[in-house]
């Protein structure tokens, strides 16, 4: 039987019982050495649609509220059977206990920063699609105006990290293309500083009222490991 | 005197909406811990390693809105040996 693989966790966690993953399938806790695995039995790999996407990520926030903080796997990560998967957690087992370690007491957030004067421009674009001189009149625009749309990026980025200080234990920073934003930050936090984190991006937000700030999380902590 | 042009309610919650699963998707598509080696996975025979998000995320819609996710396959995540 094949093995879809959520999240590693701290050798005893289990799922609760009736958690379901992907397709339904149900969830069990494995412990190989000094990882504990939860994964669900399937006979093929899943395919990666949306509600897979949602079911995997149920899964392993279903473990970081269980107490620890799991280390997330990226979907799709199947075995054909349990061999197959526990030759491949031996060669990286001591990284993987040594991540679980470093990341345990932490949750990932992040702040989705959108420029709405971009979003307004994308939505009269999309009205007068068909109106062939202002559509590229407006691509033009918008070529103009993402060359600043990186430097933009980087400055909040850099805004945060100053206002966070010590609450952020790491970042990741990533610009977005046109439509979705003008960057998304990651930052890695002590679950008992997350109303701290909070407040720190909503005073950012409002201190740039020519941008909207979208706080998300907490989230397994997907952006700080490999 | 025209009215100053708005960005409509329903544009406004499909954007958002958008971004609320380009957050979940970026995670947990892109990021995490790959243990299987590099897994290549596939939508309508396009590598998702050499496509954008946003590109992902179009594809995704159709899919889901068509409901056959016909045109999905993946390869084998612990590659040829």
């Amino acid at each position: 039987v094949g093995y879809h693989l959520y999240c590693l966790v701290p050798p005893g966690a289990r799922p609760s019982k009736g958690l379901a993953g992907i397709d339904g399938a149900p969830v069990t806790g494995l412990d190989e050495g000094p990882l504990g695995l939860w994964v669900s039995e399937m006979e093929t790999a899943p395919r990666p649609t949306v509600d897979g996407i949602r079911a995997h990520d149920r899964v392993i926030r279903a473990a970081m509220d269980a107490g620890s903080t799991p280390l997330p796997m990226r979907f799709g990560q199947w075995f054909s059977n349990r061999r197959r998967l526990v030759d491949r957690l031996e060669e990286k087992g001591a990284a993987y206990q040594a991540a679980l370690a470093d990341l345990e007491g932490s949750v990932e957030m992040g702040v989705r920063i959108v420029d709405p004067s971009e979003i307004l421009r994308d939505s009269l674009r999309e009205q007068s699609a068909g109106s062939g001189r202002e559509f590229m009149e407006g691509l033009a625009r918008l070529q103009r105006e993402s060359r600043g749309r990186d430097e933009l990026a980087q400055a909040l980025a850099e805004d945060l990290r100053k206002r966070l200080g010590a609450v952020a234990r790491r970042e990741r920073v990533e610009p977005l293309e046109p439509g979705l934003g003008v960057v998304s930050i990651a930052h890695l936090v002590a679950r008992s500083e997350v109303t701290a984190y909070r407040q720190v991006v909503e005073n950012a937000g409002r201190d740039r009222p020519d941008l909207s700030y979208h706080r998300t999380g907490p989230w397994p902590p997907y952006s700080f490991v490999e | 005197v025209p009215e100053p042009p708005v960005v409509r309610k329903a544009d406004r919650a499909r954007r958002e909406e958008r971004m609320a699963l380009a957050e979940l998707v970026s995670r947990v598509v892109e990021r995490g811990v790959v243990l299987s080696g590099d897994l290549v996975v596939s939508v309508g025979g396009v590598d998702l390693l050499y496509v954008g998000l946003d590109v992902l995320l179009a594809t995704m819609d159709q899919v889901e809105g068509g409901g056959t996710g016909s045109d999905k396959d993946r390869e084998d995540p612990e590659g040829k040996e």
